[in-house]
């Protein structure tokens, strides 16, 4: 029996870790550097939530997984406010995803909050997330979710950029492209007033179709609201048709599994 | 104030520490962890691509700002955040300084608009009626609370400032979060808080640690929370009276504000 690798939380080491976490980072929330994560580890880059401390996952000798800590103030209304220790950046590279890492990781940040004097912590994250039922299971509620008001002018323009931006996060995701291979389908969305939009999955990626076929492999009706809500991953695929928001024709139940991966861009089961 | 003689004009690095003070005088109106900086706001006039304008009154007096950013190549423009005087209308205030910022992104040819990602009900007076649609999201603030005796002693201030507040009522509160209590007495307008005392508390609040930081927070109605059980008060209180004791300690708000994370 193949013995079972060994996990290591520790601190980040600024002159060896860097390179990994810019991958894991990367697969995790878009492209990261390495140089830019070398600087976010030394603490001399902050970005806009500035990270304090930051705590590893190591597997043979290499970081697979991330979480860092910082300071904030929680404001309680009428000026007053608490220390909280805000929960950042929590990721794992896609092969050591279901072993743990995030847990264990979590329970770096929290020993380190109850160690530094914090009574509370917290942490932004999506309820659609796979990660959110380890937050709940670490004792983690959730408090409010977000509003986001919206308005598009060139629906052609936002579908390139998703397009561009889906392959831009396959490239990234091994999940992905373990998910996609051999699908090769061509999806053309009626988007009423703003047009049909399609793309078309082949060669290991997607490309925008600049003028839809007359007949695509699935054929989805919707509107741009409801595109917009599953592309920021408000909507699951199957909420959205149970509620009438989208009619899907031509597409299996496995298309639509994938379908729902490809639009809400979440692949881990 | 005549409100319609509002002047809008970029942000410059003078204005930091009056809009540091202008933020400070708005964040008593929300809830969350949003933080700001004097750096926040140099940042934010040395940022060639942000969109960083101030609303000002007749004596030149800061009342409002914006800030946003437009990425010309993605043709994506994104308002961060409207803050404005909160003794002036926010509507008006905001409503103008988000047309200001609107414009300049139309101008720059943008395919879209996201506006904040705050749940500040104003924000209704100010987006719906220029055409976006609201999008309810997934994303989450999540809190733990990790050191509940700890946690107790944290809210003191908050739960001494509320109770003083709490009219016709004089004697001591015991808070019960799990197996840890924090008293409070109050005689008048004075309020002490103490550890322990071996006398019974004349009203006991009985709840878990996730409830009393969605209750503090506001984010959850005490009227929901006394009818799911989740919030006890002994001895039992009338409804009225426990309506009131608690709609005191934990007011609705309905602000909660988020650093970009």
């Amino acid at each position: 029996m193949q013995k079972k690798p060994q996990i290591i939380f520790r601190s980040a080491d600024e002159k060896k870790d860097y390179v990994d976490l810019a991958g894991v980072m990367s697969e995790c929330f878009g492209p990261v550097t390495p140089r830019t994560m070398k600087k976010w580890i030394q603490g001399e880059k902050k970005n806009a939530a500035g990270f304090d401390r930051f705590f590893v996952a190591e597997v043979d000798g290499k970081a697979v997984g991330n979480v860092s800590v910082a300071p904030r103030k929680l404001h309680f209304g009428e000026g007053v406010y608490l220390k909280t220790l805000a929960v950042l950046g929590v990721c794992t590279g896609s092969e050591y995803r279901g072993r743990g890492v995030a847990t264990g990781l979590l329970k770096q940040a929290m020993a380190f909050a109850d160690k530094s004097g914090f009574s509370n912590s917290s942490l932004y994250t999506a309820t659609l997330l796979p990660a959110h039922r380890i937050y709940v299971r670490e004792g983690f509620r959730d408090v409010q979710k977000t509003t986001r008001y919206v308005k598009i002018f060139d629906y052609d323009f936002v579908f390139r950029g998703w397009v561009r931006w889906r392959n831009r996060a396959l490239k990234q995701s091994k999940i992905a492209q373990k998910t996609l291979r051999g699908w090769n389908r061509t999806v053309v969305f009626d988007l009423g007033s703003n047009g049909d939009k399609g793309f078309r999955f082949r060669n290991g990626r997607f490309q925008r179709l600049t003028e839809p076929p007359k007949s695509a492999d699935i054929h989805i009706v919707t509107t741009v609201e409801t595109m917009t809500s599953l592309t920021t991953e408000v909507y699951l695929l199957d909420d959205a048709i149970k509620a009438g928001h989208l009619q899907v024709k031509g597409a299996s139940e496995a298309d639509l599994k994938i379908l729902n991966k490809i639009l809400v861009g979440i692949w881990d089961e | 104030m005549n409100e319609a003689k509002l002047e809008i004009r970029r942000m410059v690095r003078e204005d930091a520490k009056e809009l540091l003070e202008l933020h400070g005088r708005f964040s008593q109106q929300y809830v969350g962890p949003l933080e700001r900086n004097i750096e926040h706001y140099r940042r934010a006039v040395r940022r060639k691509d942000w969109l960083s304008w101030v609303a000002t009154d007749q004596k030149g007096g800061i009342v409002g700002y914006i800030t946003a950013v437009y990425v010309k190549k993605r043709r994506y423009g994104r308002i961060f955040e409207i803050v404005a005087d909160p003794n002036m209308d926010f509507g008006f205030v905001a409503g103008k300084l988000a047309e200001k910022v609107y414009n300049v992104m139309i101008e720059g040819n943008a395919a879209t608009i996201v506006a904040p990602i705050m749940v500040n009900p104003d924000y209704e007076k100010v987006f719906p009626g220029t055409g976006f649609f609201k999008i309810e999201m997934q994303e989450v603030i999540m809190v733990a609370v990790n050191n509940v005796p700890r946690f107790l002693d944290e809210i003191g201030p908050v739960m001494t400032a509320r109770l003083k507040r709490l009219a016709g009522w004089s004697g001591t509160l015991e808070l019960k979060c799990g197996e840890h209590s924090a008293f409070y007495n109050k005689d008048g307008d004075s309020v002490q808080r103490f550890d322990w005392t071996n006398k019974d508390a004349d009203c006991r609040i009985l709840v878990d640690q996730y409830t009393l930081t969605a209750l503090l927070l506001g984010v959850t109605a005490h009227e929901d929370a006394y009818a799911e059980g989740k919030i006890q008060v002994e001895p039992a209180l009338s409804k009225g009276k426990a309506k009131e004791v608690l709609g005191t300690l934990f007011p609705r708000h309905q602000f909660v504000a988020f650093n970009f994370w």
